[in-house]
């Protein structure tokens, strides 16, 4: 926690420093362009209130409004308040046959409650604070591991120009460098409207448990530290990033698990030129000491680059993706695609009213550092067509692409697959009703090192019909949906063809007195084709109500109860499975 | 090719021959009008607020937080090729009543409203150039409304729509809740999907929340799944129970997927080009995997890396025969003369096996068969070991450099100095 403490340090100075033009301007988002127009909220609820052209559409289109992590304590909120959710639910399965050991469900009744509590407070004319905790009670192993547990505990000050917040926190730097939730604090300064300053330090411990040393699913205990700045002009972005994160060597599960120290400086940026193409990406490099769980210690260092940039050139519209993560590139707070190089580009270019085209390409390799005996290249090259408005009708819309997709591994572990996918979608409307019927095939080709070739196809037909009805001058509205579905499946080893059929019917009627009723209906049948192995069917069909009262502003009770009954060709293995669920959810608000 | 299939192949032949046909009966009529539209004006730019609202086809949905001071300021462009814009208009009320709204040289507009909570706005807007020609209205007409629900609630509801999407195997339906702004590779993912449904059957997933976070205009769900699955090709019921993440976005009409961690929950066939980081609490659980190649379902264990979920899903496996003196690389699936430090292992005379230095770490685990292996315990391995004595039917447990970890098994002594060994090897400690 040492680097919690220092990074409590570097709070605390920057919260005392002198906050000069910040403090007066705030954090307010930049104000929309409306010179010389009146203003809307005079002129009622409803009303379009005409402004005058703006010079440009490019500046608001980077967020420049400094964000806060979890804070949501915008002017719209009460400043002082204090309100009670209760969430609650009760479940009870039954199940029967000789095969229901497959269930998934755990038999029996269980319970679910979690209780939130929601204050705010302000302190003197300037400072709002808010403190949130969410308890949770449950009986089910499937819901939470504990029997009691902390889920949440948040506490939140803000002024006109710091945020603070300390408990549970989502620490957010960028994509390469840190994207986590953690327990600890955050802390972000903005200095006037386009520029901050945000630290973060605590753990990555996904339970409050597992600080009080219970084992509920237990993770390696890891610290984490970072700083972000950021700062953001009308067409511009640029944020500058560090991370550090450190496994514990004391926690119990280091005997199984590789354990990480890590630095992490990464740059952000995003640009807007005046044509309307923006271009973004990220620069990081990764410097790690790994000790695997047999004790071994080795230093990586990796980098991570990915560039995208999107426009439009008259009636094309294109977008492009670049990307390189090295093999050694490790990051314990952020994301990507290790030993990863990808080039994307697509573009989407529309004829006319009713016709477009779009051509894309995909292309990635692995094995960037030679460390694995055999390079892996997949290449998906595709083209596609829609048109929509055909013979005249407003929503008939056909959409058909080709697809290729080549992986092709590298002796010795040579192995090339090739997939064709052609794809045929015929969708349109009459009145309420919407039909999409969709094919897809996909011709599956693949030839490996010991001289096996495969090929078998795979086809699926599906249709869809979605409709929306209203009666009684709108006080009912009935949603049905139906789906029929064929599939065919070659198996790549037997060649023989595995072929399913389902269907799924669902009704939905929202009645007056904030009520709804839903019912829904599957069945789907298997036929494998192989006598060794069983062919099965499901039927499922269940029915819910949910009501939201209307004395309670946010409330809602639902209760649902279900059977699905599992059939295989071997009787020995069939099985039933009934439930029923209620679910409670009410929020008290005890001061206003 | 089996009789089922070819017939298919026709029918599908025959769809396309349909679809040519139509195509041609509409582009014939239409040919020479291939890009001689430009004299109709078309909108290039719409912004609500900071949302774009350029494509949006149905509806469009705001929380109370999205309001910049309870209204919307809609912005945009509208362009023509033939002459200039002269006006644009817009209606709130499905376009009974039309509001002009004053254009600049450069086609650039804006306007401002204030909504009113929960009530329905039907949004309609055209722009008319010099010429007479007017956009056409139903490109950008779509139902607006500001929701009482806040973004955690919006967020919510597009995580179950993903879920119900993926259980009801609607791949194109599925997709068009995946953001342009994915993080892994949505490429792979669309494959990865149409694998699952392959793949999978009867697909059940029921998540509980454990907590939800937001930043940056996005929230990612942490929750608890529990997940059942039919194996197409073996007709086994596979299920898992396990802790993972999903991240939305707000993109156009609404929250779409952003990011998904291992475990996967949705494209579980291609984790190492899906997922982009894995969730701790998941670590050393039996999680759902599929082997695209052969299409096997099973479930392995989640490693620390997002590949070795299963990764490819591959367990490698064979047999070699060295002489004394020689040793075999994992490396380079080939033999070595060295018996020092060139290869993984290598046979030094008798019953001795020289570890070299792509070996991280070893232990000798016994006598079995490598058709039923147990998982190896990396904590029992011991580091920097250079040589074991192994006897014929034993098994030697490894951990390599490379990350992966492999069994090899004295299968018989073949001559004075020859020994042949089988061996397993696998992205996990898992060789099942």
């Amino acid at each position: 926690m040492k680097q919690t403490l220092i990074a409590s340090g570097v709070i605390w100075a920057l919260w005392c420093w002198p906050t000069g033009q910040a403090s007066a301007q705030g954090n307010a988002p930049l104000p929309a362009p409306q010179p010389n127009a009146p203003s809307a909220s005079t002129s009622g609820p409803g009303v379009i209130v005409p402004l005058s052209p703006p010079e440009t559409l490019n500046g608001p289109q980077i967020e420049k409004k400094p964000v806060f992590g979890n804070f949501q304590y915008d002017s719209g909120l009460p400043e002082k308040s204090l309100d009670v959710t209760i969430r609650s639910m009760f479940e009870d399965y039954r199940l029967s046959g000789p095969g229901r050991a497959s269930s998934f469900y755990q038999p029996g009744s269980h319970w679910l409650h979690d209780v939130e509590l929601t204050a705010r407070q302000p302190i003197g004319e300037e400072l709002k604070t808010e403190f949130n905790a969410v308890i949770r009670y449950t009986d089910s192993k499937r819901h939470d591991p504990a029997v009691w547990s902390l889920q949440r505990v948040q506490f939140i000050a803000r002024d006109q120009v710091n945020h603070l917040t300390l408990g549970d926190y989502y620490a957010t730097l960028s994509q390469y460098s840190l994207n986590q939730a953690i327990k600890g604090l955050g802390y972000q300064r903005n200095f006037g409207e386009s520029t901050y300053l945000r630290v973060v330090a605590g753990t990555m411990a996904p339970r409050w448990d597992h600080l009080f040393g219970e084992p509920h699913n237990e993770t390696i205990q890891r610290d984490v530290v970072g700083l972000r700045a950021q700062n953001a002009g009308d067409n511009y972005r640029v944020g500058l990033n560090l991370m550090s994160a450190s496994d514990h060597d004391n926690a119990s599960v280091r005997t199984i698990q590789d354990t990480y120290r890590q630095v992490l400086p990464a740059l952000d940026w995003e640009y807007r030129t005046d044509g309307g193409v923006r271009l973004s990406g990220e620069h990081a490099q990764a410097n790690t000491r790994k000790q695997t769980a047999a004790g071994v210690r080795r230093d990586l260092a990796g980098t991570a680059h990915r560039v995208n940039a999107d426009g439009s050139l008259g009636e094309l519209r294109w977008r492009m993706r670049t990307e390189r993560v090295s093999s050694d590139f490790v990051t314990l707070g952020g994301g990507a695609a290790i030993d990863r190089l990808r080039y994307y580009l697509r573009g989407d270019y529309r004829l006319n009213k009713t016709w477009s085209v779009f051509l894309a390409d995909d292309w990635y390799r692995n094995n960037l550092d030679d460390q694995i005996s055999a390079t892996t290249r997949t290449h998906i090259p595709e083209a596609g067509v829609t048109a929509r408005g055909l013979f005249d009708r407003r929503n008939l819309t056909l959409t058909t692409s080709l697809r290729q997709r080549q992986i092709r591994t590298e002796a010795p572990q040579y192995d090339r697959n090739i997939s064709d996918r052609l794809y045929v979608s015929l969708s349109d409307r009459f009145q309420e009703v919407s039909v999409r019927g969709e094919v897809e095939a996909l011709l599956n080709k693949r030839k490996s090192t010991a001289g096996v070739r495969t090929d078998n196809d795979d086809y699926l037909y599906r249709f869809a019909v979605d409709s929306r009805h209203l009666f009684a001058e709108g006080r009912y509205d009935f949603r049905p949906y139906l789906t029929l579905e064929h599939q065919i499946v070659q198996d790549p080893t037997t060649g023989k063809s595995v072929l399913t059929d389902g269907v799924l019917l669902d009704f939905r009627l929202v009645a007056p007195g904030n009520l709804t009723y839903a019912m829904n209906f599957e069945q789907r049948n298997v036929n494998n084709g192989t006598a060794t192995v069983n062919d099965n069917s499901l039927l499922r069909y269940g029915l819910s109500v949910a009501y939201r009262p209307g004395q309670f502003p946010g409330s809602s009770i639902r209760a649902e109860a279900g059977k699905a009954h599992y059939n295989f060709s071997d009787n020995a293995k069939d099985y039933r499975e009934r439930y029923v669920r209620v679910m409670l959810d009410i929020p008290f608000s005890l001061e206003k | 090719m089996t009789p089922s299939v070819n017939r298919h192949r026709q029918f599908l032949h025959g769809i396309l021959a349909l679809l040519l046909f139509a195509i041609a009966q509409t582009a014939t009529a239409q040919w020479w009008r291939f890009g001689s539209d430009s004299a109709q004006p078309v909108f290039s730019d719409l912004l609500f607020n900071n949302v774009s609202a350029l494509r949006v086809d149905r509806s469009l949905q705001f929380s109370p937080e999205d309001l910049d001071q309870r209204k919307i300021a809609v912005r945009g462009r509208a362009e023509v090729g033939q002459g200039k814009i002269g006006r644009v208009e817009a209606s709130l009320d499905d376009g009974a009543n039309w509001t002009a709204i004053p254009v600049g040289d450069r086609g650039l507009f804006a306007f401002e409203f204030v909504p009113e909570i929960e009530r329905a706005y039907r949004f309609k807007i055209r722009a008319l150039s010099t010429t007479g020609q007017s956009s056409d209205e139903a490109e950008h007409a779509f139902e607006f409304k500001v929701v009482k629900e806040d973004n955690r609630a919006l967020a919510k509801a597009a995580f179950q729509q993903l879920l119900d999407r993926y259980m009801a195997r609607d791949r194109s339906g599925f997709m068009s809740l995946v953001s342009r702004e994915f993080l892994g590779n949505e490429t792979a993912l669309d494959s990865a999907i149409g694998n699952d449904f392959r793949f999978f059957d009867s697909i059940r997933i029921e998540p509980t929340i454990q907590r939800m976070a937001a930043s940056d205009n996005r929230w990612t769900i942490y929750f608890n799944f529990r997940r059942q699955v039919r194996s197409v090709r073996s007709g086994q019921m596979l299920s898992d129970q396990a802790m993972t993440s999903v991240t939305l976005i707000r993109d156009g009409d609404g929250y779409k997927l952003q990011e998904l961690a291992a475990p996967l929950i949705f494209g579980v066939s291609d984790p190492s080009n899906v997922a982009t980081y894995v969730t701790g609490e998941a670590v050393g659980r039996p999680v759902l995997t599929v082997n695209e190649k052969t299409g096997e379902a099973s479930t392995q264990t989640q490693g620390q890396t997002t590949e070795s979920s299963g990764g490819s899903g591959r367990v490698d496996s064979g047999n070699v025969d060295l002489n004394m003196g020689q040793g075999y690389s994992f490396r380079t699936s080939a033999k070595v003369n060295n018996v020092q430090p060139g290869g993984d292992f290598a046979f030094g005379g008798f019953f001795e096996l020289f570890l070299g230095n792509e070996v991280e770490a070893a232990a000798v685990l016994g006598s079995f068969s490598l058709s039923q292996p147990p998982a190896i315990n990396p904590g029992a391995l011991t580091p920097g070991l250079e040589f074991v004595h192994l006897q014929v039917g034993q098994v030697i447990g490894m951990k390599l450099v490379s990350g992966k970890y492999a069994l090899v098994r004295l299968a018989a002594q073949t001559g004075q100095d020859t020994r042949r060994f089988e061996y397993l090897l696998s992205d996990t400690p898992n060789f099942k």
